[in-house]
């Protein structure tokens, strides 16, 4: 299942980047907020156990910790998707007070400043 | 002391919420968050202070067991750090008080920068790389909104970038922690130390160092990623521009010293010339940078990218020598350059422009901000008495002690670079005839600069005992062993 993953993260980051690279300011933003996706992604498969159990533990003394999946990547994955998640709305809400001043997303009408 | 590790992040959340709820009472906001920032400077000396002797304290929050909850750890270098971050916000929210005028968003002004202190605080506090990553976010989610403080369209283009910029680098962030979870099985810092040390050197833990020196490069400014800053110091209110400037891009340059001495040493010693590269790169075209440019915070901008090389390039060194030369420079440069962005705030209040060319004359016209100013400038270019003389001496002495003599050598002339463009910015800015009259500044803002600027003659007349301190913290730091031994015993 591991190979799964790993075209997830590859073709998240593929897309991401493609669209990066476009004019249009919305565009960009999905570009981020998927690569950031990937990102979580990622971090989820480190604490991968190939056909590892939900790690929920009744008594602990009776089982092997090997056999499961480790939590707490998936504790540190919810906080990281809210942070993008807040990023991700930051960047809408200028993105939209650009447009509503120069009525364009195109990145190279916005673009002022040097260096 | 263990328990007030969590002071310096719970004070300034807290503060900022009920700042926020005291929205529509602007003097009781301004009171309110004042005693806030005074309270939070006495906890972070008295951390100094407990610091001293070489005792490190720890705190674990939720009480979890030692390798796997979020631990808050102090030692030296933190409360180094956490007294100048105090210090520098705290002048920088006296000299707003002044700069913002009646009606201008004050409302969210406060809130924003006491959560923006929260995570600074944080992130020199925490034990932790997952931690300090969420303090990463704290931090840098309300530089994003005080950056593009008016709105205006520059203001919105400057944060678009800066906020790209920096989503790459915290997504290569969380790639970085997977790659080091996958392998050490842990995010505690002083744990990944023993564990990466076990693994021995190998590939993927180069690449895995490899990627968070890039991630804190591009907080800390250093060379390929360093075209925010020019922008983003120029463009956003004055006193955000002295907490960038003296603050945030510290915050960069500490991870890295905590990667390069605690959490990855060995992989670092193989990163050393991609460092020293950066370094003097940072170096070069920062002090380049300043010749073309008419805005005089914009110079500031360079002559702070320039600086950072130096700081940059004491670190790249990798021993106690150098390390206490980055460190001396890091307290200097913060103090300093916060102070002078501010005294181009003063001005900027006072004349109303920051354009080299529409100036002239400020002696006469402005005699105490030019005053401030003229300490600054004679301290960066290295004028002996005061600070920025000693931490260049003490960076080039360790440079030559090391015998990089052809590196050390390209710093010496650029140093003669510096010491150029910051008397030509002078000159023009003070002396001469310019039009206009001068208009009048609170006492206030007078009042954070001078108290910023002091610190340029006191350290420079203090330098045995500020040297003596940076060499305390520099054998602590570059000895990880005390650090895990500590965390041990501790929990």
């Amino acid at each position: 299942m591991i190979w799964l993953l790993s075209i997830t993260i590859g073709f998240l980051v593929a897309t991401g980047a493609y669209l990066v690279m476009q004019r249009r300011l919305l565009q960009v933003i999905l570009g981020f907020s998927l690569m950031s996706h990937a990102a979580n992604v990622m971090i989820v498969s480190s604490g991968w156990v190939g056909d590892g159990f939900t790690p929920i533990v009744r008594k602990y003394s009776d089982v092997d910790p090997a056999s499961y999946v480790d939590p707490l990547p998936q504790a540190m994955v919810l906080t990281a998707i809210v942070i993008s998640f807040a990023v991700t709305a930051f960047l809408l809400v200028l993105a939209l007070n650009v447009y509503k001043r120069i009525e364009t997303d195109d990145m190279d009408q916005v673009r002022r400043l040097k260096g | 002391m263990n328990a007030m590790l969590p002071v310096p992040v719970i004070l300034p959340l807290f503060t900022g919420i009920i700042v926020f709820l005291f929205r529509r009472s602007q003097r009781w906001q301004e009171r309110i968050s004042l005693f806030s920032l005074a309270v939070n400077l006495a906890v972070a000396l008295s951390l100094l202070n407990a610091t001293a002797g070489g005792e490190m304290f720890f705190h674990r929050m939720g009480l979890w067991p030692f390798p796997y909850g979020i631990i808050l750890a102090a030692d030296r270098l933190t409360g180094t750090m956490l007294t100048l971050a105090a210090a520098i916000v705290g002048a920088c929210v006296v000299f707003a008080e002044g700069y913002l005028s009646k009606n201008e968003r004050r409302e969210v002004f406060h809130p924003l920068i006491h959560f923006q202190l929260m995570g600074i605080q944080g992130a020199f506090l925490t034990g932790d790389l997952f931690n300090l990553f969420v303090f990463f976010e704290v931090m840098l989610m309300s530089t994003y909104a005080l950056l593009s403080f008016y709105y205006n369209l520059d203001q919105l283009e400057m944060s678009f970038k800066y906020t790209c910029l920096n989503l790459i680098a915290s997504t290569l962030f969380l790639v970085g922690v997977s790659f080091v979870y996958a392998q050490a099985g842990t995010v505690n810092m002083a744990d990944l130390s023993v564990k990466i040390r076990e693994l021995g050197p190998n590939p993927l833990m180069l690449l895995t160092a490899f990627v968070f020196l890039f991630v804190f490069a591009m907080k800390a400014a250093l060379f390929p990623m360093h075209l925010w800053l020019p922008s983003a110091h120029s463009i956003s209110p004055t006193h955000l521009g002295a907490i960038l400037a003296g603050v945030l891009v510290k915050v960069g340059i500490y991870a890295i010293i905590r990667c390069a001495t605690l959490i990855f040493p060995q992989p670092f010693e193989s990163l050393q010339p991609v460092l020293t590269v950066m370094a003097l790169t940072t170096i070069v075209w920062g002090a380049l940078g300043t010749l073309p440019q008419q805005s005089l915070k914009r110079i500031l901008a360079y002559s702070t990218i320039n600086q950072l090389g130096y700081i940059a390039f004491g670190i790249s060194l990798l021993s106690p020598l150098g390390m206490t030369a980055a460190v001396f420079y890091i307290v200097s440069h913060a103090l300093l350059k916060s102070s002078m962005l501010l005294g181009a705030g003063l001005t900027q209040k006072l004349t109303g422009t920051v354009n080299l060319d529409e100036m002239g004359g400020m002696m006469q016209k402005a005699p105490f901000a030019s005053t401030f100013l003229l300490v600054g400038f004679m301290s960066l270019s290295g004028i002996p008495p005061l600070n920025g003389f000693f931490s260049k001496f003490f960076l080039l002495q360790a440079g030559f002690t090391q015998g990089a003599y052809l590196v050390t050598g390209l710093v010496v002339l650029m140093s003669l670079v510096s010491l150029y463009y910051n008397f030509t910015t002078y000159q023009r800015m003070a002396w001469g005839t310019g039009g206009g009259e001068a208009g009048t500044a609170p006492v206030s803002m007078y009042a954070s600069v001078g108290f910023l600027a002091s610190f340029a003659v006191i350290f420079g007349l203090g330098v045995p005992w500020v040297y003596e301190w940076s060499q305390l913290v520099a054998a602590q730091i570059t000895r990880p062993e005390l650090y895990i031994a500590a965390m041990r015993n501790a929990l």
